[in-house]
């Protein structure tokens, strides 16, 4: 197994966005599936990069040559990130539209009581 | 109208919980207008005064007018957001309306109203936060073989990453203290499947009671579930797979 700069780079990278999924997924801005998804595509990136060869070989036979090059990791990583950042933004307005919900349900109850109080006090009679 | 009040052994008069303790129902549903007037209609009859929360989750029937005509407060979701922002929202009617006892059932009919007692009297037995109500301790065992698979792999992962012995850990049948509903509501609420993740996000906190009664349950009289094979195995990939990655990112933490 030959560990070269650019597997460095990319586990580097992968252990990052690793630790920054955990990070927000324990600040509840992640949810467990984008948090899995992160789990499992950093793992992969990783173990992509510390063993090439039958990944290589298998890039080669769908024609795409000399994986990982330069310009494919970079690729992938700012797509990984993109998609970091994607998620994470997903993840707040998940958060904030639930919140929504909940107030838009506590309003609804509300006007149910007064309708309900309303109509055991019966209708209000002018003067 | 009075409300009724559960008078436990284990709680001091006045404590959260304690003899006073308001109780209350919400009913998460989608599409149970055949069965939804009766439900409620049920546990009015059972437990008067009692004030029941349905949370119709975007239904295209008549779910909403059945559930407001049988005397139900209903609320309406604006689209169909899933079995746990339902139930998040019918947990949140309750702790509003000043509930310190919530049972949550289903809209079906499956549930056997005289079964809440049996969660009362668990509760009161126990002193536990949260009581599910188990199809299985009596020895039944209605549902499909593929479910009956998937609820094995659920109790054995929640026995072996959390710690928490449950039969039915899929069971919608459940009592919560107004203490336990109010932490769930604190923090992030599932997203997906409540059921399990409940159980896994309270046994995380460390300081709440488990306790499980046993309950029967009713053959679905009207409508089909609306879980399908396919969203079943789709259903334990995602719950496995949250409550293995729940257990490993508090253990790094």
């Amino acid at each position: 197994m030959e560990l070269k700069a650019y597997a460095i780079f990319i586990i580097a990278v992968g252990v990052g966005v690793l630790y920054l999924a955990r990070r927000d997924y324990l600040r509840g801005l992640l949810s467990e599936r984008f948090t899995l998804l992160w789990a499992l595509s950093t793992s992969t990136g990783m173990v992509l990069a510390l063993v090439p060869e039958p990944f290589v070989a298998l890039f080669r036979r769908a024609g795409v040559i000399n994986y990982p090059s330069a310009p494919i990791t970079l690729a992938i990583l700012f797509l990984f990130l993109l998609m970091y950042v994607t998620s994470r933004r997903l993840g707040l307005l998940t958060q904030t539209l639930r919140r929504l919900v909940v107030t838009d349900a506590l309003y609804q109850l509300k006007l149910q009581q007064e309708q309900r109080g309303a109509a055991v006090q019966g209708p209000v009679s002018g003067s | 109208m009075p409300d009724p009040t559960i008078a436990p052994a284990h709680s001091a008069p006045g404590a959260a919980g304690g003899p006073d303790a308001k109780l209350g129902f919400f009913i998460p549903c989608l599409n149970e207008g055949r069965s939804i007037g009766g439900v409620v209609t049920a546990i009015r009859r059972h437990f008067p005064g009692a004030p029941v929360v349905v949370v119709d989750d975007g239904s295209t029937d008549d779910t909403q007018r059945l559930a407001l005509a049988a005397g139900a407060y209903c609320i309406r979701l604006a689209s169909n957001m899933g079995i746990a922002t339902a139930s998040m929202v019918g947990m949140a009617c309750c702790v509003e309306l000043g509930c310190e006892l919530i049972v949550r059932l289903d809209g079906d009919g499956q549930h056997a109203i005289a079964d809440v007692d049996a969660l009362i009297r668990a509760w009161r037995e126990s002193g536990a936060d949260l009581v599910t109500g188990s199809r299985y301790l009596r020895g039944e065992t209605y549902t499909t073989p593929f479910r009956q698979l998937g609820i094995v792999v659920l109790r054995f992962l929640l026995r072996f990453l959390y710690g928490i012995r449950v039969t039915d850990p899929t069971s919608g049948f459940r009592l919560y203290t107004g203490a336990t509903a109010r932490w769930l509501l604190g923090r992030r609420y599932p997203v997906d499947y409540p059921e399990a993740e409940e159980l896994a996000d309270l046994c995380l906190a460390r300081r709440f009671k488990i306790h499980e009664a046993a309950v029967s349950t009713n053959p679905r009289v009207e409508g089909t579930s609306s879980i399908t094979p396919f969203q079943s195995g789709y259903f334990m990939l995602k719950v496995c797979s949250s409550l293995l990655l729940r257990r490993v990112l508090v253990l790094w933490s």
